[in-house]
């Protein structure tokens, strides 16, 4: 069926909410897996990889700083949240800010392509960053320069890693460029440029967004936990109340 | 203005006050605190201004020669079947298709859980063609049931004012005007008991009219569709009364169609939008607040306009005077408000009268000392009405994009003392108030209905909305001051404490939105839900408020809006505090 983009966002919001997230998180991935299926990269089963399961990715950022007390080599910590999102591109973010450049790494990450929202979202900052994800048709690879609309997707290389769910981002200051993320000499293909972009999703703007019936019922499903049963206490009293016939 | 000049001028409106490019910087006197504008007491006695959204869409509509005209109408003897409006502005051309059905008494109620309705209405892009009405007719009588598409705009329904709608089809059937005292108490012959826009059950996305000119403002596609409504209002009823006695019925007077707006009735639905949108919510009160500055900083009164000013505070006493409201606190506050404003007339005579004295700024100083909230919030409504030419420049409602963002960067001691100094307002709570959670917000099962429950009494807490931002903050602030290293950088700490991660954004978000926040502890027991309503509906240019409980209240739109048929380049745009008219001149046959 088609849906309208505000209209599938609220249904994934309450769903990922219905399946335990909490709030920062769920509007995080509801507009990530919308835009993605916008974008016609089958948001729904990124979404899908996110509904009732445990919160289990675990990342580590780079550089270590030496100024910490302490500091050695950075030790990769369990997140309760979603990391794989908008997170990863945070921290590398705040790490560059410290050190010229970061790089997050996120291993079994639940949900790789989510990532390619967050570099969305970074691409109008005015930092560089790469991304390489790794899912099951391959690793895939995408970069902005900061001053972009939309990120540029590079493509895929269905040869590399497939052996784990992991997500590579780097920020880089000033110039600095990163190492061991860019799809530079690697046998891509399915590159997405920012035109390509725009275009789809004008398109979903202007003719819905298509999904399948199967999704949306799984989704609401998870939505229903979030509604509180119906009562006759509750519909007297929570609300309107009686009419009175003006 | 020729469309191109329009054009030129649109893209041309600068961010913040929305206003173009090229307009002159006024001089503007200090904003009021949000510690005083965004207190639910104050929030809860908003009167409508001319820069609420219908008064900006319907000068927009007369100044730029939109052109709004029914183009097919067919309806029975009782006024079942279809009307189709036509809307052509900036050479854009759009169609609002409304179905007229009998409803039975027994399933007439205002509420979301409402399965069916008097009137359900589309406003659509383009002209609908054979096939586009039948598919609406298939689809916007079931409302939420149904699905729209892409290209359809808003989404709406209303019930008749069975006492009023009844009344004036007899009355014009017998050849005579209707009583004024009927409208008196209730102001319209229709209310529409929802207006969805922006995605709802398939239509279009609001980011979708960010192109249109027509309906890029807020909510501007919404506020347009019941000003086709209110027409049809009119139509309707004379119709009826015109098919029950062809001979003898007559059309409603001018005065009255002038008068008659379209009633409307919200429930909890508004509240957690405030919550949710804050950065509108700062858009909107700021703009109100910088076109009160505006007026708060001339230097001369004019005589004719505190002749004005005079004459609008007599307006606005017959205009509360003629709210009817069985709702003890509201009638109360009217009470007040009545009594009030004969003061505020003499204290702007006798200061006015002292030459080389007078200030407005002083005038609402002095009303701050003197006179209730509900009363003051009047003369902000006065001042601002009397300065067009300093306000209507100020765009309430343009695109802005109300995305909460995380800034990484912030250290947790930064963020530490940016919640210290925005959030004063929790930490300066009384400990009883800070921790009352005596209600929790929730949906409803059925339908959706947003609702409120009490939760020492009702089931379903643990599903409460995350509308509780002085509880959220209040516990932000708890564990940063718990935290080792101060050093550390928000996206470190957000990583660690998930949970923190929306209410931190938000307040690194509205470090520069000041007025975009809501001071009070919204799960607290002194929490009225009509006072955030009524915020709402005043941008949106509501009157005659009419609470039926703390949870629901009854308002009009567009009460004493020009009709389409007074809609022209030169239209005067002065319809604050309506009142009831005589309806003397009589209806043409």
């Amino acid at each position: 069926m088609k849906t309208a983009i505000n209209e599938l966002n609220s249904l994934c919001r309450s769903a990922l909410e219905g399946s335990g997230w909490a709030q920062g998180d769920y509007e995080d991935a509801a507009d990530a897996a919308v835009w993605l299926h916008a974008m016609g990269l089958d948001g729904m089963e990124a979404i899908d990889r996110l509904l009732g399961v445990a919160h289990q990715e675990e990342y580590v950022v780079e550089p270590a700083l030496s100024a910490r007390q302490g500091a050695g080599a950075e030790h990769t910590a369990s997140c309760n949240g979603l990391a794989g999102c908008l997170l990863a591109f945070e921290l590398a973010w705040a790490r560059a800010t410290q050190a010229g450049t970061g790089t997050v790494r996120i291993s079994n990450a639940l949900s790789p392509r989510l990532a390619l929202y967050g570099l969305k979202v970074m691409c109008t900052r005015g930092r560089r960053f790469d991304l390489s994800w790794t899912e099951n048709a391959g690793r895939h690879f995408a970069t902005t320069s900061g001053h972009d609309d939309y990120p540029r997707y590079l493509g895929f290389n269905a040869l590399a890693s497939k052996t784990s769910s992991e997500i590579m981002v780097w920020c880089g200051v000033d110039g600095a460029t990163s190492k061991g993320i860019a799809a530079a000499g690697q046998d891509v293909t399915g590159a997405i440029d920012a035109a390509e972009f725009d275009a789809r999703y004008r398109d979903a703007l202007w003719r819905g967004i298509e999904v399948d019936a199967a999704h949306i019922d799984r989704l609401i499903a998870w939505k229903s936990k979030v509604l509180v049963p119906e009562s006759l206490a509750s519909r007297a009293h929570g609300a309107g109340g009686a009419d009175d016939g003006f | 203005m020729t469309i191109d000049e329009i054009m030129d001028e649109e893209q041309q409106r600068a961010q913040g006050t929305g206003e173009p490019a090229r307009a002159v910087a006024f001089p503007c006197a200090p904003l009021r605190s949000p510690d005083i504008t965004n207190r639910p007491e104050r929030l809860g006695a908003m009167h409508g201004t001319r820069l609420s959204f219908v008064r900006s869409l319907v000068r927009r509509m007369a100044h730029d020669n939109w052109r709004v005209r029914v183009t097919s109408m067919d309806l029975d003897d009782n006024g079942f079947g279809v009307c189709i409006y036509t809307i052509e502005a900036y050479g854009e051309r759009y169609s609002q298709v409304i179905f007229s059905q009998y409803l039975d008494d027994a399933d007439r109620t205002d509420r979301v859980i409402a399965q069916k309705w008097d009137i359900t209405s589309a406003l659509i892009c383009g002209v609908p063609s054979a096939a586009d009405i039948e598919y609406l007719r298939g689809n916007v009588p079931l409302q939420e049931a149904g699905r729209l598409r892409a290209n359809d705009l808003v989404l709406c329904r209303a019930n008749k004012s069975v006492r009023n709608f009844g009344y004036v089809a007899d009355c014009l059937a017998a050849g005579r005007q209707p009583d004024p005292a009927a409208f008196e108490r209730v102001g319209y012959l229709i209310r529409t008991t929802a207006v969805y826009g922006n995605g709802k059950f398939g239509i279009a996305d609001y980011p979708r009219l960010v192109d249109s000119h027509a309906f890029n403002r807020g909510f501007s596609a919404q506020m347009c569709a019941v000003f086709v409504l209110r027409d049809f209002s009119v139509r309707l009823v004379e119709h009826v009364a015109s098919r029950r006695n062809p001979r003898a019925a007559v059309k409603l007077a001018h005065s009255f169609r002038r008068y008659l707006g379209v009633g409307n009735a919200t429930g909890l639905g508004m509240a957690p939008f405030l919550v949710r949108h804050p950065v509108q919510v700062d858009q909107w009160i700021r703009a109100r607040e910088t076109a009160l500055a505006r007026v708060l900083a001339v230097e001369v009164v004019e005589r004719d306009v505190f002749e004005r000013a005079m004459a609008l505070i007599a307006r606005a006493g017959r205009h509360v005077a003629q709210v009817h409201t069985d709702h003890p606190p509201e009638a109360a506050r009217n009470a007040l408000i009545i009594g009030e404003l004969p003061q505020l007339a003499r204290e702007l005579e006798t200061t006015y009268e002292q030459k080389g004295m007078f200030r407005w700024s002083k005038l609402l100083a002095w009303a701050d000392e003197q006179l209730s909230c509900a009363t003051q919030e009047i003369l902000v409504t006065v001042l601002i009405e009397l300065y067009p030419g300093l306000v209507d420049s100020i765009e309430t409602a343009t695109p802005v994009d109300d995305v909460l963002t995380l800034d990484p960067d912030m250290s947790v001691g930064e963020l530490l003392r940016l919640v210290e100094r925005d959030y004063e307002w929790v930490m300066n709570q009384p400990a009883g108030q800070r921790d009352d959670d005596h209600f929790f917000w929730y949906r409803s099962a059925a339908k959706e209905e947003p609702r409120l429950g009490v939760r020492a009494h009702e089931a379903g807490a643990e599903l409460e909305q995350p509308l509780d931002i002085s509880r959220q903050v209040s516990r932000l602030h708890t564990k940063l001051k718990a935290q080792e290293d101060n050093a550390r950088t928000v996206a470190e700490f957000v990583a660690k404490c998930p949970e923190y991660r929306a209410i931190v954004r938000r307040i690194q978000t509205l470090a520069s939105r000041a007025y975009g926040e809501i001071r009070h502890n919204l799960l607290a027991q002194d929490m009225l839900p009509i006072d955030l309503m009524r915020a709402k509906l005043s941008m949106f240019g509501a009157s005659k408020f009419d609470p039926k409980s703390n949870l629901w209240v009854r308002v009009t739109l567009y009460q004493g809006a020009p009709t389409l048929d007074d809609l022209s380049p030169d239209m005067v745009d002065d319809w604050a505090f309506p009142c009831v008219p005589g309806g003397n001149e009589r209806g043409g046959a």
